[in-house]
């Protein structure tokens, strides 16, 4: 017996060696060695073997010495955490929306409409990026639309303003600097710049984002919506349930874990923003398109500073798993 | 925009590929001077440049001494770091003065400036940007300086001529001025307005690079000039006028002035040939004239296998014929100043950047000082829009500099 359970536990490894030496040597192995890099003064200029141990210098750097590097990360999780507040919610809010309309069996040249919705999402992010360009230049068709809507001429110079939503906003009611309850700081930036808002120039980047991302989502809301059983909608309508409690009471219930996916992947997604950004502003104007990602790039490549980049890396995954974690709370706590 | 990080994958696979190949600390052997197979990392602005580089390349092999395989980048910063952290680097491969401090710092190039024949001929601005901590790393491929671009039918119309002393250029700027259209325009960043800063006797860190001195008088008064003629209108930077650049702003007629150096020749050729312009060199400051200067040198890496056939490999490229030969057809000027005037028989036009060359400041500072140059950045685009002071900048750009210079 056990001769045998020997032999297929063997054929079983054997099956799986494939992926497994597939995952360790395309996954594990990087991001242990990544790990390593994290701890190490590397300059990625020189064979890794010849870097120095650094000890947690370069999350001392990030997280706790005050310094222009920690403010530079500070204003990166800034931006970052306003573009995921941003983006997140109206990304699923349209998708759901947009399979809602699809999936209506009324609506005439559905197949038109989906195809339509969703291209953006197949579309090279870097052309996309490029065209968003000549959309929000200041003679571009946002400018042109919004004069002719709004009165007088709008001018703004959407990708270089640096300031923030909430800064403007408060300024509209007259608060123009920090009051004194915001004059101090955390991680080298100070409280009234934390509060500041997504600049106009994050803004664009966040429409862009929201735009091409929304196709994809809407075609997982699209597969959640053809699961739910037409029997139970029917049986509903029989029980006398109205339109609105039928929505209520069963579509949206039986697209929990859909929305789950959406969120989750969303999420992941806009922590790791890093094309639309290299594309379109390389982290200005005054830094506040600046990501973890782009910082990540500019860290390694630019400042040969490698290992600090991986940390980077690292506090992000962290930050990543933080935001899932809450995330799954929520819903859970719903259920 | 799911897809998982694409630049954890880069910074992942190299850091694998290191683990694969990364036994060797970088020794390097002198190997023969000929008889070598010898590997070139390049880049190229345009397909012209590649087409002269490759005969260059071509030339070479013919003489027989060695064959060089030439591998022309995009992404060349990335595909640069990755060879070399592999620990196989290309023999000789093409270094930006402002890499120069991460590579001499990290001990990646092997010293061959002054093995080059008449070493003493090139302009020793250029010289010093190859230098770190005294040693003078790699021979200059050639160089470009910053002075001011004009367009001459808006300056004949307007009556003027180039302008001479500071306020002369606003004069200019305020006559050119129209609504929607600044008199110049010119990039929010250290790599343009440094050269108001060099005219006014300012700099950010001492000549050695040591110390922060932006705290001067004649910092603030280069920084409120500048800012004083944006918060008139007379200046403006391109976002603000819809370009990505000053070439293009002016290319497009979106201003009549504007600050670049020679790569604006060949965007104003390709793009914009329509538009008439010349080049003056730019108005003397209270310190006199002063400007910077850009440059790439031929790097030789310290790792490489063939260190003596590199270099006759390089002797080659930084001879003055065939210096000249690269250089004929482009903008940028020849590194050596013997070929000077050769150079500009054909192209007189451009002689205000060939003059940049005898009192530019190299733009090269220290390891890990572009994130002090980010923060000078950042405050300058807050000059340039109005939302920050004079004072501010140069506080939060002292502290940044010290935070690296220590």
């Amino acid at each position: 017996m056990s001769r045998i359970h020997g032999r297929q536990g063997l054929a079983g490894w054997l099956f799986m060696s494939p992926a497994i030496i597939g995952l360790g040597v395309f996954m594990v192995a990087p991001i242990a060695l990544a790990l390593w890099v994290s701890f190490r003064d590397w300059s990625g200029l020189t064979p890794l073997g010849a870097s120095e141990p650094a000890g947690a210098a370069n999350y001392a750097d990030l997280l706790t010495d005050s310094s222009v590097v920690r403010g530079d990360f500070a204003k990166s999780l800034r931006n970052n955490l306003y573009y995921v507040l941003g983006v997140v919610p109206a990304q699923t809010f349209l998708a759901f929306l947009l399979a809602l309309v699809v999936n209506a069996r009324l609506l005439k040249g559905r197949t038109f409409f989906r195809t339509a919705f969703y291209f953006p999402s197949v579309t090279s992010s870097i052309a996309v990026a490029f065209i968003f360009i000549f959309l929000f230049s200041p003679t571009g068709v946002v400018n042109t639309v919004l004069s002719a809507v709004l009165p007088g001429k709008v001018d703004l110079v959407w990708l270089d303003d640096s300031d923030g939503l909430l800064h403007l906003l408060l300024r509209a009611v007259g608060v123009d600097a920090a009051p004194g309850a915001l004059r101090g700081e955390f991680m080298d930036l100070s409280w009234w710049d934390w509060l500041s808002g997504p600049s106009v120039a994050l803004s664009s980047v966040m429409i862009l984002a929201t735009w091409t991302t929304t196709g994809t989502f809407m075609l997982m809301f699209l597969a959640g919506l053809q699961n739910v059983p037409e029997e139970l909608e029917e049986a509903a309508s029989i029980d006398g349930a109205s339109p609105r409690q039928r929505f209520f009471r069963i579509t949206l219930p039986l697209l929990k874990p859909t929305l789950f996916l959406v969120l989750t992947l969303g999420i992941i997604g806009t922590w790791q923003v890093f094309d639309q950004v290299y594309a379109m502003t390389s982290g200005g104007p005054q830094k506040t398109t600046l990501t973890p990602a782009y910082l990540i790039y500019r860290e390694g490549f630019q400042n040969s500073a490698m290992g600090r980049a991986a940390a980077i890396a690292f506090v992000v995954l962290v930050i990543i798993l933080v935001f899932t974690g809450v995330q799954r709370l929520v819903l859970r706590k719903e259920r | 925009m799911i897809r998982p990080s694409r630049l954890l994958t880069i910074l992942l696979s190299t850091v694998l590929l290191t683990a694969a190949c990364g036994d060797d600390g970088g020794g390097g052997t002198e190997g023969n001077a000929t008889g070598a197979k010898l590997t070139m990392f390049a880049f190229s602005s345009s397909p012209a440049e590649d087409a002269v580089l490759r005969k260059a390349v071509d030339d070479y092999n013919k003489q027989g001494r060695n064959t060089v395989d030439l591998k022309v980048l995009p992404e060349y910063d990335t595909a640069l770091t990755t060879a070399l952290s592999g620990g196989e680097p290309p023999d000789v491969f093409y270094v930006n003065d402002n890499k120069l401090p991460d590579f001499g710092k990290n001990g990646v190039l092997e010293p061959i400036g002054d093995k080059v024949d008449n070493p003493g001929d090139f302009y020793d601005t250029l010289k010093q940007s190859f230098t770190y901590k005294g040693t003078y790393y790699c021979a200059p491929k050639d160089f470009s300086t910053l002075q001011l671009v004009y367009n001459t039918a808006d300056f004949t119309a307007a009556g003027l001529t180039p302008p001479t002393t500071w306020d002369e250029l606003t004069a200019a700027a305020k006559a050119l001025t129209k609504p929607g259209h600044p008199g110049l325009v010119l990039g929010p960043e250290f790599y343009r307005w440094g050269v108001f800063m060099a005219q006014a006797g300012a700099w950010p860190t001492n000549d050695d690079v040591t110390k922060m001195t932006m705290d001067t008088a004649e910092m603030r008064t280069a920084l409120q000039y500048v800012t004083d003629n944006h918060k008139a209108g007379w200046f403006g930077t391109p976002a603000a006028v819809g370009a990505g650049w000053g070439g293009e702003a002016f290319g497009k007629a979106l201003t009549s002035m504007t600050i670049e150096g020679n790569w604006i020749v060949g965007a104003m050729k390709n793009d914009f040939p329509n538009t008439k312009y010349a080049v003056a060199e730019l108005p003397a400051g209270p310190k006199g004239k002063g400007t910077m200067s850009y440059s790439v040198c031929y790097g030789v890496a310290k790792a490489a296998k063939n260190k003596a056939a590199a270099l006759d490999f390089v002797k080659f490229l930084t001879s003055p014929d065939e210096q000249y030969t690269v250089t004929k057809e482009f903008p940028v000027m020849p590194s050596r100043k013997s070929l000077a005037d050769k150079w500009l028989a054909d192209k007189p036009e451009l002689k205000a950047f060939v003059a940049g060359g005898d009192y530019a400041k190299k733009s090269v500072f220290v390891p890990g000082f572009s994130t002090a140059i980010d923060t000078f950045n950042d405050g300058i685009q807050g000059l340039a829009k109005g939302n920050k002071q004079v004072g501010d900048v140069i506080t939060s750009t002292q502290k940044a500099g010290t935070d690296i210079l220590g």
